[in-house]
């Protein structure tokens, strides 16, 4: 059990990473809902506990194949969010920024109460999509699950990217947040893009949710704390930006495991908390967001 | 106007109906001499329920025993159920009810440490004994009615450290959470070090943690013989897994708390090569001799209850229903009439020596030990192919 100090830094970065894809995939859905609808929507992180426990009631209750659980479950989740925004969202008449997040904050209670009615109380794991027991690497070990999770991550992004920048229905998307009259006068239709921007929404929570259960566990309220550092990771890289997102969301997951590593593991925490606000006192609109935007 | 004061006192009546319906749920059996009240607080519902169900079921199993036995020294055994919804503030105002309106002699519970503590002033206050069932429960304060049930995670970790002796293990590796359970692991841990002549190393992290390899890491430099998880329930799966990937062959030993059926399901695929936790000898009792002093005082509840219920009784049942025992023992010398005759069942507690208990050991209290129950009743227990079973 030979460890140096090369090995051990590399099991601290490869940590980091993991937690920090996670959270990055929560950012993103953050974004996603927030950049057309600018609804902060905080029941994201059930987003992501629905995702897993289908996953895992699929997989590991109706003994479906791994592959189609999970592409099962991210559109049971999509349609999920698509519900959350047809009976939650849409029929409000005068929307108001708050009442939209109390609305999201009462969208998340309900959804962990209909998961405790489904599921129970009981925590629920799943085994990793690949059956290898670790991989070696410099001295570190770890999960095959983690290739799966950072792997995903750089897909998505590429895919959000090519999405938004290259795509007319992407187009469109980014006019209904930049100006919604504008674009419905130009012929866009808000209302379908609002409904496949919370689809996407639960989508992503859903992604972030299954690779997750395999390297930790679900229970109903578990999404709560995700849903939080996922928020963090958002405003951290300045919300609404998809590169920020991604770089909020690796940079909070490195924060944690570094002060893990080198400092202490009883205040991690709450480092990782203050060089969040640390760094938004500096820059108060975020990473990867330039202040004239 | 009239109408809505109307309709207002009849919700009113209708809740109130309800309520003393569904609470005051009175188990009597119509004998001579007047009934001696035990209350039972119980976290029935709520996220404590796991361990108020089996507890609740081992208390009523034991009315209905002694009642046949002819009760206490004939008075008939009634005991009075409200449920707290594991909701410290519904167990404090159960506490006050059962003594002020039911006026209870003693009373069972809570399930939880947080329902125990709400309680616990409640008991000091009313000088009513309050008999608490949570494993990481304190009772320790002067002139008190509160008494615990489990051997105290000093004696857990006293009982691991002795199994480390034996095998020569030396250099441990702690990792507990920082919340109140792992708080106290992380403490007791380092505490007995000294005497045991075993060096440890403590890394700690939060229940909701999805990757612990970090500080697995940092410990593995210390080439660690055993790692200690200070945690209780499902954050044991992401530790157990980081624990495999990084390719630990060391014991991997966790607390007391785990004894579930829920643990195992959880661990089920993930276990580490050895994985050990302390306990009682009521979890392995199938394996004891014949000759072990409690092994059929075990054998007589666990089908009694299984009689009864259908159901196999957990370590949670047994602490319940030693509880049970204790106080009604107490009350054979003092036939109390009352909650002002609790005083003098607390000190009836104080005077009972060696009394034997289902959990494994004997119950010894005094003024200064209102736990009555040392690590001589605690074991190590391992897991093997997803049964527990007792360590080699």
């Amino acid at each position: 059990m030979e460890s140096t100090h090369l090995s051990q830094a590399v099991q601290f970065i490869f940590a980091g990473l993991t937690s920090g894809s996670i959270y990055a995939l929560v950012a993103l859905g953050f974004n996603m809902i927030y950049n057309v609808t600018l609804v902060v929507n905080l029941a994201q992180g059930e987003f992501l506990m629905l995702g897993a426990m289908t996953m895992i009631s699929l997989y590991s209750g109706f003994k479906l194949p791994l592959p189609v659980a999970l592409v099962l479950s991210t559109l049971i989740v999509g349609c999920v969010g698509i519900l959350f925004d047809r009976f939650a969202i849409r029929p409000l008449k005068k929307p108001s920024i708050m009442l939209l997040i109390l609305l999201t904050l009462g969208g998340s209670t309900f959804l962990k109460g209909v998961a405790l009615l489904i599921w129970g109380k009981d925590p629920y794991t799943a085994p990793t999509f690949t059956k290898l027991k670790s991989i070696s690497f410099l001295g570190a070990s770890f999960s095959p699950q983690m290739l799966w999770i950072i792997g995903t991550l750089v897909v998505v992004s590429f895919v959000l990217w090519f999405f938004f920048e290259r795509t007319l229905l992407g187009k469109a998307m980014r006019a209904c947040a930049e100006n919604p009259r504008a674009a419905s006068l130009m012929g866009v239709n808000v209302k379908t893009f609002v409904m496949i921007s919370f689809f996407l929404g639960g989508a992503l929570g859903a992604v972030g949710g299954m690779l997750m259960a395999p390297v930790s566990f679900m229970v109903y309220d578990e999404g709560t704390m995700m849903g939080l550092k996922g928020f963090a990771s958002a405003v951290l890289g300045g919300i609404g930006s998809y590169p920020g997102a991604v770089v909020g969301g690796l940079v909070l997951g490195l924060l944690e495991s570094l002060s893990t590593g080198y400092v202490s593991s009883i205040f991690k925490d709450i480092l990782a908390f203050v060089v969040l606000l640390l760094i938004l006192v500096i820059k108060p609109t975020g990473l990867m967001k330039r202040s004239d935007e | 106007m009239g109408r809505i004061s109307v309709l207002r006192l009849a919700i009113i009546v209708s809740v109130a109906c309800c309520f003393s319906l569904l609470c005051g749920v009175s188990i009597a059996s119509a004998q001579k001499k007047p009934a001696i009240k035990l209350g039972v607080n119980l976290d029935i519902t709520g996220y404590g329920a796991w361990l108020g169900e089996p507890e609740l079921r081992a208390v009523q199993l034991f009315a209905e025993q002694a009642n046949g036995r002819g009760g206490i020294d004939g008075h008939p055994l009634e005991i009075v159920v409200y449920d707290n919804e594991s909701n410290p503030e519904k167990s404090s105002g159960n506490a006050k009810k059962l003594i002020q309106r039911d006026k209870v002699t003693a009373i069972i519970g809570t399930a939880i440490t947080a329902t125990s503590n709400a309680a616990k002033s409640v008991a000091q206050e009313e000088k009513v004994v309050t008999y608490s069932l949570s494993g990481s429960y304190e009772p320790s304060y002067a002139d008190s009615f509160t008494f615990a049930t489990w051997v105290h995670t000093s004696g857990m970790v006293e009982t691991i450290y002795d199994y480390f002796a034996k095998k020569g293990i030396k250099r441990v590796a702690t990792l507990c959470a920082t919340d109140s359970t792992g708080q106290t692991w992380h403490d007791e841990a380092n505490k007995s070090t000294k005497k045991y002549g075993i060096e440890v190393v403590s890394e700690r992290f939060n229940v909701k943690d999805v990757d612990v390899t970090a500080q697995l890491a940092k410990l593995k430099a210390n080439n660690p013989q055993a790692l200690i998880v200070g945690v209780s329930g499902a954050p044991n799966a992401v530790v157990a897994k980081n624990f495999n990937q990084m390719g630990f062959k060391i014991p991997y030993v966790t607390g007391h708390g785990n004894i579930s059926d829920t643990f195992l399901k959880l661990m089920e695929g993930n276990e580490p090569e050895t994985l050990l936790l302390p306990g009682a000898y009521y979890i392995v009792w199938r394996e004891l001799p014949d000759f072990f002093p409690q092994k059929k005082l075990m054998k007589e509840f666990a089908e009694a209850f299984q009689k009864k219920f259908k159901k196999e009784a957990d370590i949670y049942a047994v602490v319940a229903y030693d509880a049970a025992r204790v106080v009604a023992e107490a009350m054979q010398q003092v036939k109390p009439e009352g909650p002002k005759d609790s005083p003098k069942l607390r000190d009836a507690i104080e005077t009972i020596k060696s009394y034997p208990a289902v959990y494994g050991g004997t119950y010894t209290f005094s003024k200064e030990d209102h736990r009555g129950i040392k690590k001589d009743a605690a074991l190590m227990i391992q897991v093997k192919s997803g049964k527990f079973v007792m360590a080699q």
